[in-house]
């Protein structure tokens, strides 16, 4: 049983995050200096990261190259260390390590955006959500679960309402705190209802007390009933149907940074929660679940798409492309819960984080790339307004093109890699016999998402011939600070990189969905073919 | 410091040092360089020269000394793995192939290709051959392209095709050989279509490149069925895998496929080369490929890329002996494109188009000699490959020293007796032409004569009559090229000087940076052929090859490389002085009898309307007007309509007359019998033989009518189909994605209760449905 002073230690990083937002919060009301402040946002995403460093990853054996089998499992119980509410597991160092690379991305991007007298509560709102994340990531409770969420969810108000004075804003900042307030209803009575039919609010507890097949009118009916409350309540977070609405309307109204960080922070935090509530355990789920994932991802999809085509407004068209890809991303989990009892199970969540983090280096940085551009008074709005970009401001343009080109998933790009891995675990899905779950359907949603896909690159190469096809009506003044334009072509390195040596990261990603059936017999590694630089792995079972 | 580069260091220069000139070439050029842009080619090419003659040296002094014959000496560097994976094919024991079979126990095998480079005799020769004439043409273009706005273009492409060209001689894989086998042919590609503004030039590239897909789509075949049967695609063993021409095969321990199998693979390797090398039926791109700039026709079209095919061959060749059906088609599709090129080239009047074809004879030279698959066959058409790349170079550079004064004019009726104004080219055509026609003691006659030997051996060895018949066409192409040859250097050079006025005040001797190069190359085409074949030198020195050190393995004591034959060579020298001194005669005076000549092949005596003239000396024009220059045109003997005159002399044509009915249908009838009447006439105008000859054998036209008008057929309908049916499905159901859109988007009317209100409805709506399908 751990203490409390190891539980501390573990919690270090979201506490020095937090400390240091505070920090930051109350200081600039005394010293309103840009730079000083900046500086110090910096230096305590360094520190949490320092201090996450000190704990170490949970040791996952790496397969080995070689064309036979071995045996790979879920790390050492020793190196996973469970503090009271938390556990620090494979899924959760991997998290919290994208959070921290997202707060550095975040704060650098920030680097000149809102007042001056104001902007210590801007990225001191920025650090608590990311630690928010880091929280959600690694909670095993519901309170903290909900704590965590809820730790993403306020400082997004401020945030909002901290970005341009003016009435759309303010409009915006109303929206979303009235309909997140809503969602949050939502998942909070899914909760009370986990509750009430298990007794127990330790996720473990929760599915140990329900190990036999839950249907949604027997035994475990009030507990179905609770998760796909949960579901619907997330799905405002994932900014998927059917909570989808407010996410044009805010994305049109607010800062670029602002958008930036409502189109990756929630959806982490909700995807995580997702994955935790849904995956964690080993429990038997009803068809009813993954019925309604699948169903969810196919109505995402097509609602962002298709609505992101009648777009001429850039940030509502990128609103409605996150909706998208929200909806891409349920993909995987639907296979993932449709399949949990085998390896394709374990390959659609492993694609689902894959894609979650190529999803937001991406959007992270086109958001960045429209700060960069922005004037001091006006954001960018109209896809027009880009027209010309590519003589004028080469290099931010080269860098928007090449994400326009990665978010529709075209190769070599690290999109490309993301939808291959969903699609691929959904045609398994579809093909899998083993377990007895095999589903036709899941060719209908590999149909859907292609189709899909299909659609999205109409409005993405728009963008991507707006840039560089066009010639500019109007001189724009980039003053969004070369920081926000750093961010953008890192980004866009970051896509390519990841592009062409997809391996890393689809290791990372597999060895951060490992741990989640840790009851379960060790997996059987095998190093597939090796084809085109593209190294996966299928992973079967004894 | 000569000890000190290593052959792997020298290697990797080679095609290096090219490559760095196109990129260097392309950068600077078109900006900085401009009119200096030749520089890095130069240099380049006569680096890479250079470091060939080094390797070539260096390698002879590690074959083995006491020149054994069936010793293959080679090494290979493997720079770097470029594919590979692993357990890529399970051969069935049930094909029961044996040059599987016979690898370790039926294990998967890795499909692995690496970027290796090799060296032994053969590359070497290659090496010293592309790179040294390729550093003279690059020079002399100095001089050729002087003034043309493409000039940097030029070059860098020349600089490219250098480097895939040395590539193709030294990669140890045949998926390598593949890849630097397009390399080239786009290279070819581009310099062919160079002047791409001129409608002929850019349809030539077309062609060129288009007929060379077919043959390299038998190649490719090959590739693929030599992967299945051999399981490797490497030249040499790997590691892993044995190679399809390694030393494990040589020795004895692995076979060569033979039978159906092994046929196809070499008949479909025949096909690719037969594209290349411009062997019939795929010769027709290259007498058009001479609408390039004339140092790319005798670079690539002459003396390099033209000879991939007889290089890939000579490579294969233990393939071929495993398949000898192949090696006999090979001989026999060299022979009859040999002498039918040869009977073409006897009636052009583009002094480019005259070399062109008695190109495309000379590699059908080379083929027949390979196709004999003995080692004195392969010795002897590679030999031939050799000292034809110095001469058939010489002469296309002559020719355009010849263009260059007559300000690019090329037919050989508007210019004559040129001797005195190009004095320096005049000589060294004339070294050129001899030896070409074979005549002693240049080097034509050396290479030739190996090949007339290699025949002969083996028409005696096996007593085939297949084999007699073809050591007889090759004695006749012998006398073809002699006539042919002297003819288009007699009429340019000798006669009455005449000079087009497109010249203007060019019509003198080329610049320096232009002789010289012809000087140099005149010295190669003389002297290559005595020095190296006197004590059969390079014969001993290219059986080192393992492929050809194998062959001569196989065939034992009688491997040795064709002997001198003192009655061959009496033979060949009689018919080739007969060709001259035919050419000579006809051509040196007042070209009566040329006229009368002519008269009589191309059946003009069938016809008394035309009365025997001086052909060639007339102009084109005039020559257009009789209708035999293009093969376009219309014969001047029609159906020609008595009645039909339009002088109106007949009565009943005029006025509405009663008779008019039945004299209209009897001016019919007329016509209709006259027209049968002179059918056979009107036929024979096609195929006189010297109509025959001057068409080309109508080779284009019966594509024309078999393939290219078909296609052009079924591609009009699949442009129609898609514009129609594909297109209207496309647009339909893309457009639906964008209706939908704009139905879905009235949901967004901005009102936060409208949203929580959707928001509770939608799952509500999520529940139900999932709880319906659940059910």
């Amino acid at each position: 049983m751990p203490t409390s002073l190891d539980m501390l230690f573990r919690m270090t990083p979201e506490i020095l995050l937090i400390v240091g937002a505070v920090w930051i919060i109350v200081g600039n009301a005394f010293a309103p200096q840009r730079a000083g402040w900046w500086v110090m946002a910096l230096a305590t995403v360094a520190m949490a990261g320092w201090a996450l460093a000190q704990q170490g990853m949970p040791v996952v054996p790496a397969p080995s190259t070689g064309g036979e089998s071995v045996h790979v499992g879920s790390a050492d119980a020793d190196s996973v260390v469970v503090a009271g509410l938390a556990i620090h597991d494979e899924l959760a160092q991997a998290i919290r390590w994208f959070a921290i690379v997202l707060a550095f991305l975040l704060v650098v991007m920030a680097s000149r955006a809102g007042a001056e007298s104001l902007f210590g509560e801007q990225l001191g709102s920025i650090l608590l959500i990311l630690a928010g994340i880091m929280i959600a990531a690694s909670a095993t409770n519901l309170v903290l679960l909900f704590l965590g969420l809820e730790l993403v969810s306020i400082p997004t108000y401020i945030l909002l309402f901290l970005g341009r004075a003016n009435r759309q804003s303010l409009e915006a900042t109303a929206k979303y705190f009235l309909l997140s307030i809503l969602a949050s209803a939502v998942m909070l009575y899914g909760f009370s209802f986990l509750y009430g039919s298990t007794g127990s609010m330790d996720l473990s507890r929760i599915s140990a007390n329900v190990r036999e097949p839950a249907s949604p009118l027997g035994a475990g009916g009030i507990w179905t009933m609770g998760m796909v409350l949960v579901l619907l309540g997330l799905s405002f977070k994932l900014g998927s149907f059917p909570a989808h609405f407010y996410a044009p309307d805010v994305y049109e109204g607010t800062t670029s940074v602002n958008a930036a960080l409502l189109a990756v922070a929630p959806k982490v935090a909700g995807i995580v929660a997702l994955v935790r509530l849904f995956l964690m355990n080993s429990m038997e789920v009803h068809p009813f679940l993954w019925h309604m994932f699948l169903l969810l991802a196919l109505a995402t999809m097509t609602i962002g798409n298709v609505c992101a085509l009648w777009q001429n407004n850039i940030r509502r068209l990128l609103a409605y492309s996150s909706i998208a890809h929200a909806g891409y991303m349920l993909i995987g989990l639907a296979v993932a819960l449709a399949m949990w009892k085998t390896s394709t199970g374990l390959q659609g969540a492993s694609a689902t984080l894959f894609y979650l983090v190529v999803y937001a280096i991406a959007v992270l940085g086109t958001f960045a790339g429209l700060a960069y551009l922005a004037s001091a008074r006006d954001e960018i709005q109209d896809v027009e307004q880009l027209a010309g970009m590519g003589r004028s401001y080469p290099v931010v343009a080269g860098a928007l093109g090449l994400l326009m080109f990665s978010l529709s998933g075209i190769p070599p790009l690290a999109g490309f890699w993301g939808k291959l891995g969903l699609f691929a675990s959904a045609v398994e899905a579809a093909g899998v016999s083993a377990a007895g779950v095999r589903s036709p359907w899941f060719l209908v949603l590999v149909v859907g998402g292609a189709l899909n896909a299909a659609i999205a690159a109409a409005y993405y190469l728009r963008i991507v011939r707006t840039l560089f096809f066009r010639s500019g009506t109007q001189q724009l003044a980039p003053e969004g600070g070369s920081g926000a334009r750093n961010v953008a072509v890192f980004a866009a390195l970051l896509t390519l990189a990841v592009g062409i040596l997809p391996g890393p990261l689809l290791v990372a990603t597999r060895n951060a969905t490992c741990g989640l059936n840790r009851d379960r017999a060790p997996l059987m590694v095998t190093a597939a073919p090796v084809s085109s630089g593209h190294q996966d792995s299928i992973v079967t079972r004894p | 410091m000569f000890e000190a580069i290593s052959l792997r260091t020298l290697l990797i220069l080679i095609p290096a040092l090219p490559l760095s000139g196109a990129i260097l070439t392309a950068i600077f050029g078109p900006a900085i360089l401009r009119r200096q842009s030749h520089w890095p080619t130069v240099l380049g090419l006569a680096a890479s020269c250079i470091c060939s003659l080094m390797l070539a040296v260096k390698w002879q002094g590690q074959l083995p000394q006491d020149g054994k014959a069936g010793q293959g000496v080679e090494e290979v560097v493997t720079l770097w793995e470029w594919v590979g994976i692993p357990q890529a094919y399970a051969p069935s024991p049930a094909t029961g192939l044996a040059a599987i079979a016979a690898t370790e126990n039926h294990a998967p095998l890795d499909f692995r290709i690496d970027v290796s480079l090799r060296i032994d005799t053969l590359t070497a020769t290659m090496l010293v051959m592309v790179t040294l004439i390729s550093t003279l043409v690059a020079v002399y273009s100095v001089g050729y392209m002087h003034g043309d706005e493409g000039y940097w273009r030029f070059f860098s492409y020349l600089s490219l095709f250098v480097f895939s060209m040395t590539m193709l001689v030294t990669v140890s894989n045949f998926v390598m050989l593949y890849v630097f086998w397009e390399g080239v042919g786009v290279c070819s590609y581009l310099l062919i279509g160079f002047w791409y503004r001129n409608p002929a030039a850019a349809a030539a590239g077309k062609k060129a490149f288009l007929v060379n897909r077919v043959g390299d789509f038998g190649f490719a075949l090959a590739l693929f069925l030599m992967w299945m049967t051999y399981g490797s695609l490497s030249f040499h063993d790997t590691d892993t895998v044995a190679g399809v021409l390694g030393a494990r095969r040589f020795a004895g321990e692995l076979s060569f496929v033979g039978g159906g199998v092994g046929t196809a693979i070499c008949l479909l390797l025949m096909a690719g080369a037969c594209g290349k090398s411009a062997q019939f039926p795929l010769h027709v791109w290259l007498p058009d490929a001479m609408e390039g700039p004339t140092p790319v026709s005798a670079l690539i079209h002459a003396a390099t890329m033209v000879t991939a095919g007889v290089y890939m061959i000579a490579r294969c060749m233990p393939l071929f002996v495993a398949a000898p059906q192949a090696a006999w088609v090979v001989a026999w599709i060299g022979a009859g494109t040999a002498l039918m090129a040869g009977l073409i080239a006897l009636t052009q009047f583009d002094l480019k188009r005259v070399l062109a074809y008695s190109t495309v004879s000379q590699l059908g030279y080379m083929f027949l000699a390979l196709g004999m698959a003995t080692l004195g066959g392969v010795t002897a058409g590679m030999f031939h490959l050799f000292t034809h790349a110095f001469f058939k170079a010489l002469l296309f550079l002559g020719a355009g020293s010849v263009m260059h004064a007559m300000g690019n004019v090329i037919d050989m009726r508007r210019f004559g007796g040129l001797r005195h104004r190009l004095p320096i080219t005049h000589a060294t055509f004339a070294i050129g032409c001899l030896a070409l026609a074979g005549i002693f003691p240049l080097s034509g006659f050396w290479s030739k004569d190996a090949i007339l030997a290699a025949v002969h051996d083996q028409a005696h060895a096996t007593g085939a009559s297949s084999y007699r018949v073809l050591y007889g066409m090759a004695m006749g192409t012998a006398f073809l090229t002699a006539f042919y040859t002297f003819r288009a250097f007699f009429m340019t050079f000798y006669g009455p000087q005449r000079i087009p006025e497109e010249a203007g005040h060019h019509a003198h001797e080329s610049p320096k940076v232009m002789w010289i190069p012809l000087v140099v190359l005149a010295l190669f085409a003389a002297l290559v052929g005595p020095m190296l074949e006197w004590t059969h030198a390079f014969a001993h020195w290219l059986q080192y090859t393992p492929s050809l050190a194998m062959m001569a393995q196989a065939a034992g004591a009688t491997g040795a490389p064709a002997a001198f034959h003192w009655d061959v060579a009496v033979t060949s020298t009689a018919v080739a002085v007969a060709g001259v001194a035919l050419a000579a005669f006809l051509y040196l005076g007042h070209r009566r009898e040329v006229a009368a000549l002519q008269y009589v092949f191309r059946f003009g005596w069938m016809n008394p309307s035309e009365a025997p003239s001086d052909w060639e000396s007339a102009s084109p024009h005039a020559a257009a007007v009789a209708n035999v220059t293009r093969p376009g045109g219309h014969p001047t003997v029609t159906g020609h309509c008595p009645s039909d005159h339009p002088s109106g002399s007949h009565g009943h044509e005029h006025g509405p007359g009663l008779l008019a009915l039945p004299a209209r249908l009897l001016k019919a009838v007329g016509c209709g019998l006259w027209s049968l009447l002179t059918l056979p006439l009107w036929l024979g105008q096609f195929v006189s033989p010297y109509q025959m000859s001057h068409s080309k054998f109508f080779v284009d036209e019966i594509y024309d009518v078999l393939i290219v008008g078909p296609l052009r057929g079924l591609a009009h309908i699949s442009y129609v189909l898609d514009r129609v049916l594909v297109d209207g499905l496309v647009n339909g159901v893309g457009g639906l994605p964008v209706r939908l859109g704009g139905w879905l988007r009235k949901s967004q009317r901005g009102f936060v209760s409208l949203y929580g209100l959707l928001t509770v409805v939608g799952m509500v709506l999520v529940v139900v449905v999932s709880f319906w399908w659940g059910v």
